[in-house]
């Protein structure tokens, strides 16, 4: 009996130092970008130790790294099952609620770790995202009078731009041309990038607030202007010439706050 | 004749070292004008490799980085999901440019000054790179 308990004992050691020394090489190895067999060490150490925290946290951190989030969002969670205010795994849980738009639940996963580790930069940046989001993710719809109030020749369009789109900072559309099924979600998608820039942008020591952004798509390159009331995107090939496509944007931005204040006057003056 | 296949093949063997040395791969671009440091990050907010001004924290700055791409990445401003190359972020004060690759995101940071066509193409150059020692 007494040496049945030693052999666990010493057998019981060898393993965990057997898993410790797994994960510590898989962390190493995800360190250095060598995602693929970190995350078949990782796989090893798990059949080791399949309780592991280290374990199942280097798992979703791999899985995201991947971008199998699927398999992320599971590893987390066996991790937060573990431990339930393991601030890593709150964390990766919060990105994922992000990344699908659930605002509220990335909220309480990011509140939960701060509540554990107020010193945590990554996740307070995590907040700072999140609340500068609208409450709801759900795209506006348009009001009647600001569609009709907005004319396409009156913003002066390019001809080489292939999509225009005006949104209020909380994603409702002002004008959209052209306008499809898919033109509230384009817009919440626009405004929330801006806010995401912005927020970026401040952590980076260059200023609170997006002004322009270029980005390059496989088939088209987008062009967004911002401020914090209104967000303008215009898409052109990919081969239009940038400086003449930020100027086009610069311009159609002039004429939309113009339109804009043309639309808010008579409403001040009644 | 002989030669030329051995420059090649060191060329080719050279590529996935340069793609997967992330520290040299980054040193090289914040040497460029204007640039005030840069990070890699990978698209979960892991921080591979920083070089920033001592007063701008790594952690959040990557966090951002990462939650920026993705976006970019799954959905775009126009909600086409697929692949984007590079995106350009200013502000009144500065630049931000973020490339993608399999690994994660490059990050350059730059002042108003910074020239964007430079800066641009050696960013792909850097992105292609990394793509370049990814696929093998």
């Amino acid at each position: 009996m007494i040496l049945a308990r030693i052999w666990h004992t010493v057998r019981g050691e060898r393993r965990f130092r057997t898993s410790v020394q797994v994960f510590r090489r898989a962390t190493r190895f995800r360190d250095e970008g060598r995602f693929e067999e970190a995350a078949a060490l990782v796989a090893r150490g798990l059949l080791l130790d399949r309780d592991n925290v280290v374990g199942h946290l280097l798992a979703g951190s791999l899985h995201a790294m991947l971008r199998e989030m699927g398999k992320a969002r599971t590893s987390f969670e066996r991790v937060l099952a573990l431990e339930p205010t393991h601030p890593r795994a709150l964390l990766g849980l919060a990105r994922i609620a992000l990344e699908e738009g659930d605002t509220g639940a990335c909220t309480d996963l990011v509140t939960r770790a701060l509540a554990r580790y107020p010193d945590f930069p990554e996740a307070q940046a995590v907040l700072d995202v999140v609340r500068s989001l609208p409450a709801s993710a759900a795209p506006k719809r348009p009001r009647s009078l600001e569609q009709s109030a907005i004319r396409a020749d009156r913003l002066r369009l390019p001809a080489e731009s292939r999509e225009t789109l005006l949104a209020r900072a909380d994603a409702t559309v002002i004008f959209a041309q052209p306008r499809g099924l898919l033109t509230e979600e384009v817009a919440a998608r626009a405004t929330k990038l801006a806010r995401i820039a912005s927020v970026m942008l401040a952590r980076a020591g260059l200023g609170d607030s997006l002004n322009h952004a270029v980005i390059e798509g496989a088939a088209e390159t987008t062009y967004l202007r911002a401020d914090g009331e209104t967000v303008l995107t215009l898409s052109f090939s990919g081969d239009a010439k940038v400086a003449t496509a930020l100027a086009h944007l610069e311009r159609v931005w002039v004429n939309c706050r113009s339109e804009l204040a043309r639309q808010a006057a008579p409403n001040r003056v009644a | 004749m002989a030669q030329t296949g051995n420059t090649v093949s060191s060329t080719i063997d050279a590529r996935p070292a340069l793609g997967r040395d992330f520290r040299s791969l980054l040193g090289a671009l914040v040497t460029l004008d204007h640039i005030t440091g840069g990070l890699i990050v990978a698209p979960d907010g892991l921080l591979i490799a920083a070089q920033l001004p001592g007063k701008i924290a790594p952690e959040p700055l990557s966090a951002l980085a990462a939650i920026l791409g993705r976006e970019l990445e799954l959905r775009g401003p126009r909600l086409r999901r697929g692949t984007f190359p590079m995106a350009q972020f200013a502000s009144g004060t500065g630049i931000a440019f973020l490339g993608s690759t399999p690994v994660g995101y490059i990050v350059l940071l730059g002042d108003v000054s910074a020239d964007r066509d430079t800066i641009r193409s050696a960013l792909r150059a850097a992105v292609g790179t990394v793509h370049r020692a990814w696929a093998g």
